[in-house]
């Protein structure tokens, strides 16, 4: 399994520092394709951080990211756009656009790539919902009549309407 | 009729071929993700629209597949699968989800658009409603505050309302005679030109707006604050 086209995640020797506070020392971590990895710590031990770390959207002080083997902290703007299109994001509460009705809400990364026809964005949506669960009888509601489970699956078809791979937080 | 040729291996591409037998065989290769899609979708759209009729589907030249590619495919073959069709085992499994799956079933409406302006002419009632209850309940508010103001005026913090008036006037002296100076400008009854004239009036606003400031903070600094 330890092959480089099965790794999706790479990280090597990765340093976080806040001042004189060091909460990352020298991490080294895979995650390969069809893994499902969970992070556990308490308050303030860096899994927040280091997700974002792993999106791009923050800079470790020394070590590499690398995620589908391009490292994410090159400087290299368009690339990191373009790794981007390859993950969906599964927040804590959701986030799901609250004056969009579910259907829209799975909807909208798939429209914003404007490269699908509306019919198979349609069908596309209602695929998603059914794999996580949703009846389509809720693709015409409203995030505020849904259940927190709801919300959390449906966050979950969003993050997964493009690509296959999520990051939850 | 062949298709244009792809420069890059990964871009997903069409090309319709003849095989030894004659049949004209659709060779789908590359990436079939949304993200490999998305630069060339026209192009590809254009071309399935194009290879109709009874054609074999040769899908072993995929790399990556994904429900969007599938569903591409399943869309140009009528939604259903095609009568000839070659793929490797893990890509029919995205087939096998698409026919099991509720697509073909109702289709999704947000609201009828004949109820459209109704919805939207009672909500604006409804918003008005509540627009005029809180108006209504703010002015009674004010009221009683006013009310209560007027039969017991030594309550009011009068110290405070002093002080906050004789900070406000030390602090804005510097400001004050900038907007003076302007203001002397610009009451010069000969603006046309900077002359005597002009300097004579901003001086004379700056030095009315320092003493009328001054004299204003002297006064509160000896009635409020002890």
């Amino acid at each position: 399994m330890d092959t480089t086209d099965d790794c999706v995640i790479d990280i090597r020797n990765l340093w976080t520092q806040f001042g004189a506070q060091v909460v990352h020392r020298d991490l080294n971590l895979r995650v390969y394709r069809g893994e499902v990895m969970s992070l556990v710590g308490g308050p303030g031990s860096g899994k927040s951080t280091l997700l974002r770390e792993m999106l791009g959207l923050e800079h470790p002080t020394r070590g590499e990211v690398r995620v589908f083997g391009v490292s994410l902290h090159d400087g290299d703007p368009v690339a990191l756009r373009q790794l981007r299109d390859c993950w969906g994001m599964l927040f804590q509460e959701g986030a799901l656009f609250s004056a969009l009705t579910v259907f829209e809400n799975v909807a909208l990364p798939l429209r914003e790539m404007k490269a699908l026809d509306e019919d198979i964005i349609h069908d596309l949506v209602m695929l998603k919902l059914d794999m996580v669960g949703i009846e389509r009888g809720h693709a015409s509601k409203m995030p505020s009549s849904l259940s927190g489970g709801m919300v959390k699956r449906i966050a979950l078809a969003r993050a997964v309407a493009r690509t296959g791979v999520a990051v939850s937080r | 009729m062949a298709s244009s040729a792809q420069p890059n291996p990964l871009a997903p591409s069409l090309s319709l071929e003849r095989d030894a037998t004659g049949q004209s065989v659709v060779r789908v290769s590359g990436a079939w993700n949304l993200r490999a899609i998305g630069p060339v979708a026209p192009v590809l759209r254009r071309q399935l629209a194009a290879y109709t009729g009874d054609l074999q589907w040769d899908l072993s030249g995929v790399t990556r597949f994904y429900h969007a590619g599938a569903m591409m495919l399943w869309h140009a073959w009528g939604k259903r699968r095609a009568g000839q069709v070659e793929m490797r085992a893990k890509h029919d499994s995205f087939f096998t989800h698409i026919e099991t799956g509720p697509t073909v079933a109702s289709r999704y409406k947000r609201q009828p658009e004949r109820r459209r302006p109704l919805w939207v002419a009672g909500r604006s009632v409804v918003t008005l409603g509540m627009h005029i209850i809180q108006v209504v309940a703010l002015l009674g508010s004010v009221s009683l505050v006013f009310l209560k103001t007027l039969r017991h005026p030594s309550r009011l913090p009068w110290k405070e309302i002093s002080a906050n008036v004789y900070r406000t006037g030390a602090q804005a002296l510097g400001i004050t005679a900038l907007v003076a100076c302007h203001f002397g400008l610009c009451i010069e009854p000969n603006g046309e030109s900077l002359g005597v004239g002009t300097t004579n009036s901003v001086v004379a606003a700056i030095t009315i707006v320092i003493i009328a400031d001054a004299c204003f903070t002297i006064v509160f600094s000896h009635v409020g604050i002890s």
